[in-house]
């Protein structure tokens, strides 16, 4: 029987035709029922419209429909997706731009230090009341959530309801990818342990074909003339706004580890490959985006910024275009892991990949039930994780400590209370490096500046 | 006959006095055996003249001997009260300098921060030997450390040890002065719950003749101006050294001068039971440069320069003190005296201490060494309170450990990674750019090497 596939926030340039193309391509789901549902009804019709389109051009019977009542949509469903974000940019500027004014600046800003902890604020209560939906209108689908900060919001869903919760990213992807350049071998062939959390998860052990690829990293690093000699199978493609570095005319094994200049240093003295791109890792270890190495700049981190979210957004839109205007279905897989994830439930088939999971005991530097980030396997009997591994040394005090703060931020979220708020600010690795007097002026700006999005804090300042 | 208590370090103008003081003042200890140990053999004889010149005034029966030997004078060892600098200014001056360079200015630097994880480095291996010694020369004896940094050094000896250790700081002590002036109570009718580390010693409960007195506190505080009118005790001793400006001093100074303190107690309800000092350097928030480096909290920065006068004022004290006529009664305030009587006679009594956490504090690791309320008593040490501090305190001071447990793993390992590794989950050292940790820690490394022989 075809699944019934919810996609809450289905009206999102950048998800929409990336899954219902994955959809297309995936034979389980290709006669998949597609219900998207989204406030903004104009986009809304664009994706369905496309939906059509993808189905038509394939002859599938992969079906799409809009419906603006969320319990409507959510009836009978298999699988909800989220994938949403609270204002948008008119919000996220204050994430990054009140932070920026103290001496912060965030590669990215939608995980963990001050941006990443108000995105959290303002999603976990949203979230939760789709979740509360399923619970009572789908109690048996699976809650796949894509939406960022990706482990407060899986963590607040599986702590205060009872709905099936996995999140999904596409970092570790990425990370095979530039994994297969430096060890010349296909992105399916790369097999990790992760321990971590989202936009942190490390491989703490890692194969290639069976053989331990770290003696293989670490050999190349410590050799930097032949990496500058050894050309790599593919061009970086433009998106990932490489800097070539090595002499030679050709991209090169050097070009790979000078462009993911923090993973590879972290892999050097601590043993351990993260697994998301280095403007996401740092933000989790500031001492890379300090002012004192002008905020990472000979580390090579990309700082977005919000002209660069911005960009990212403007893409999407092409991207929706160029899906739209397209003779012929892409055959290319988008990268994202929701579709596989969904064929490994569907066709019992397992599938191993990394996965957003409540702890049990996985992460043995993690509490039980706080989400972590590791490999896991779908199959009939859903997702589950896979290994049992343990941060080594000091990165899994830096775990423990930013786990803590995830806490709680979902805490504060839930809660409403302000003074958790700061506590978590004051916890945080990058908000917590700032002078004493500064983190709590900090914290009441960014709360009062984004007041619009966060209905729960001022029930709180009401009832008082 | 009494005890034998031996003192490493026992030529120290900071401590022996003072320690010894006690000592001829406690009925128990006055047939005491002391021998002091120093490898400089230059000032024992000296203080050895002076324990014998207070001995006598005081009509008291303890002997005193001296060596540079350790191991001639552990063995028959009841106590070992170690009191010891590893390089003395000449090694802490890079503890200090070289951050600096780095952007950290370090308000004491003998704790945490680039400059405690250093002295540890220096210290651990020395403290070790000496328990090494004490195993095989006096296995029953109990090792009372008043060297800093604390909390690494009691946790390296007991750690890879079998000697009974248990590190004694006089802070608290130094808070309980200053509360019982701006509350009005008798500095003995005070008990406290503590959880924490040395240095960072958070008082959960305060009670006054056995009723909490935390809401009093807060009172007090909450009318500065009143505090402002109201003056404080001052034995006549200080007021003859202030001179005129004794009269001036009321309550408001004692809580400008405890700023950190206090701005700690009211936003998370708890009181951090060191001196602001030293607490900031484990909430580097304070030492900013936002704050001129703790300026604006009343936190000055103890230089070596500081250090020295410090130095010229024990001298003068000790040259006085030799010449005394009469034995001054002051308790000075260490629990090294009081604590062994509680031994010897079976008398419990309650202190703030420094052991291995076996439940005291249970939000922190097991075996991590903890400051917590000790009854000491005929049998020994046991934790007495179950103390919880709120969950932010309760993540610095889990954060703090992390760290220590990666200082003693480097200071007993010898490898450098390990000790770049405590200084980047260091709240002060790790708060700078990522690869300057690193570079620092090697400068630093390189400058003491010659204190450093388990990295050659």
């Amino acid at each position: 029987m075809s699944p019934r596939v919810v996609i809450v926030g289905g009206g999102s340039h950048h998800w929409a035709p990336r899954l219902l193309c994955d959809f297309a391509n995936t034979p389980s789901l290709e006669g998949a029922d597609v219900v998207l549902h989204d406030l903004d009804s104009d986009r809304l019709k664009l994706m369905e419209e496309l939906g059509g389109e993808i189905a038509s051009r394939r002859g599938i019977a992969l079906r799409t429909t809009a419906e603006t009542d969320r319990k409507q949509a959510l009836a009978g469903a298999d699988f909800v997706i989220t994938c949403f974000s609270v204002g948008g940019f008119d919000s996220m500027q204050h994430d990054i731009e009140i932070p920026r004014r103290y001496g912060i600046r965030q590669p990215i800003g939608d995980s963990v230090g001050p941006g990443g902890l108000l995105r959290a604020l303002r999603s976990v209560p949203v979230l939760l009341d789709i979740a509360r939906d399923i619970e009572t209108i789908a109690p048996d689908a699976w809650l796949v959530n894509v939406t960022n900060p990706l482990t407060a919001l899986c963590r607040s869903v599986t702590r205060e309801t009872a709905v099936k919760t996995v999140g999904l990213c596409n970092e570790w992807v990425g990370a095979t990818f530039n994994l297969s350049l430096a060890l010349d071998c296909g992105m399916q062939d790369l097999d990790p342990v992760l321990a971590g959390v989202n936009h942190f998860p490390l491989a703490v052990a890692l194969r290639v074909n069976g053989e331990d690829a770290f003696a293989r990293l670490r050999a190349l690093m410590d050799d930097p003339e032949r990496a500058a000699n050894e050309t790599i199978w593919m061009d970086p493609p433009p998106m990932m706004k490489w800097t070539k570095v090595s002499p030679a005319p050709h991209w090169s094994k050097l070009d790979v580890i000078e462009n993911n200049r923090v993973r590879f240093e972290i892999l050097r003295r601590f043993g351990v490959f993260p697994g998301s791109g280095d403007h996401h890792s740092v933000e989790f270890m500031p001492g890379f985006v300090h002012p004192g190495n002008d905020y990472g700049s000979g580390w090579r981190v990309h700082h977005y910024g919000m002209e660069g979210h911005r960009a990212d957004a403007v893409a999407d839109v092409e991207h929706y275009k160029s899906v739209r205007d397209a003779s012929e279905v892409t055959r290319m897989p988008s990268g994202e892991l929701v579709a596989t994830t969904l064929d490994g439930m569907v066709t019992g088939k397992a599938r191993a990949l990394p996965v957003n999971l409540p702890n049990a005991g996985n992460v043995t530097n993690l509490p039980d039930d706080s989400v972590v980030e590791i490999m896991g396997i779908a199959d009939r009997a859903g997702v589950r994780g896979r290994d049992h591994a343990t941060a080594p040394g000091i990165m899994g005090e830096f775990l423990r400590r930013i786990n803590v703060v995830q806490e709680w931020t979902v805490e504060a979220a839930v809660s409403g209370d302000r003074t958790l708020v700061l506590e978590a600010m004051m916890a945080d690795p990058m908000s917590g490096q700032l002078a004493y007097d500064d983190i709590v002026t900090m914290t009441d700006e960014m709360l009062a500046a984004t007041a619009a999005w966060l209905p729960q804090f001022k029930a709180v300042s009401e009832r008082l | 006959m009494g005890p034998r208590i031996v003192i490493i370090g026992g030529a120290s103008l900071q401590w022996v006095p003072k320690l010894f003081l006690d000592i001829v003042n406690t009925p128990s200890l006055t047939e005491s055996e002391i021998v002091l140990q120093d490898v400089n053999p230059e000032p024992l004889p000296a203080m050895a003249e002076f324990i014998r010149h207070v001995t006598g005034l005081a009509r008291a029966g303890i002997t005193v001997e001296t060596t540079t030997d350790r191991r001639r004078a552990l063995p028959g060892a009841d106590y070992v009260v170690v009191c010891i600098s590893t390089g003395a200014f000449e090694s802490m001056r890079h503890d200090l300098e070289i951050p600096e360079r780095y952007g950290i200015k370090q308000s004491v630097g003998d704790t945490v921060g680039p400059g405690g994880v250093m002295r540890s480095l220096r210290n651990i291996p020395v403290l070790l030997e000496i328990a090494r010694d004490m195993e095989e020369l006096c296995p029953h004896a109990w090792m009372l450390n008043i060297t800093n940094p604390m909390t690494t050094l009691c946790r390296a000896v007991t750690r890879e040890t079998s000697v009974k250790t248990v590190g004694l700081c006089h802070e608290i002590t130094g808070a309980q002065y200053t509360l019982s002036q701006i509350l009005d109570a008798d500095f003995r009718s005070f008990d406290f719950e503590v959880v924490g580390v040395n240095h960072l010693p958070l008082i959960t409960a305060l009670r006054i003749d056995g009723e909490d007195a935390m809401d009093r506190l807060r009172e007090k505080l909450a009318e500065p101006e009143k505090l402002a009118e109201e003056p404080i005790y001052l034995s006549d001793e200080i007021r003859r050294e202030l001179g005129d400006v004794a009269s001036e001093f009321t309550k408001r100074d004692l809580v400008t001068s405890n700023r950190v303190k206090f701005a700690l107690f009211e936003r998370f309800g708890v009181l951090p039971g060191a001196g602001d000092r030293h607490l900031v350097e484990f909430f580097p928030g304070f030492l900013t440069e936002e704050s001129e480096w703790g300026k604006r909290w009343n936190v000055g920065l103890t230089s070596i320069a500081d250090r020295e006068v410090w130095v010229d004022r024990y001298q003068a004290e000790f040259a006085r003190l030799r010449t005394i006529t009469e034995v001054p009664k002051m308790p000075s305030g260490e629990m090294v005296a009081p604590m062994i009587d509680s031994f010897l006679r079976d008398k419990p009594r309650h202190f703030p201490l420094n052991l291995p956490n076996a439940g005291q504090c249970p939000d922190l690791p097991a075996d991590a060494v903890v400051e917590s309320m000790i009854t000491a008593r005929g049998d020994g040490l046991a934790g007495r309170d179950e103390a919880r501090a709120p969950a932010v305190l309760t993540e610095c001071l889990r954060r703090v450990v992390a760290s220590q447990e990666m200082t003693v793993e480097a200071a007993i390992s010898g490898d450098r990674d390990r000790a770049v590794d405590a200084m980047l989950l260091d709240p002060l050292a790790g708060r700078i750019d990522f690869e300057n940790v690193a570079v620092m820690t090697d400068e630093m490394l390189a400058a003491t090497s010659r204190w450093l022989p388990q990295f050659a």
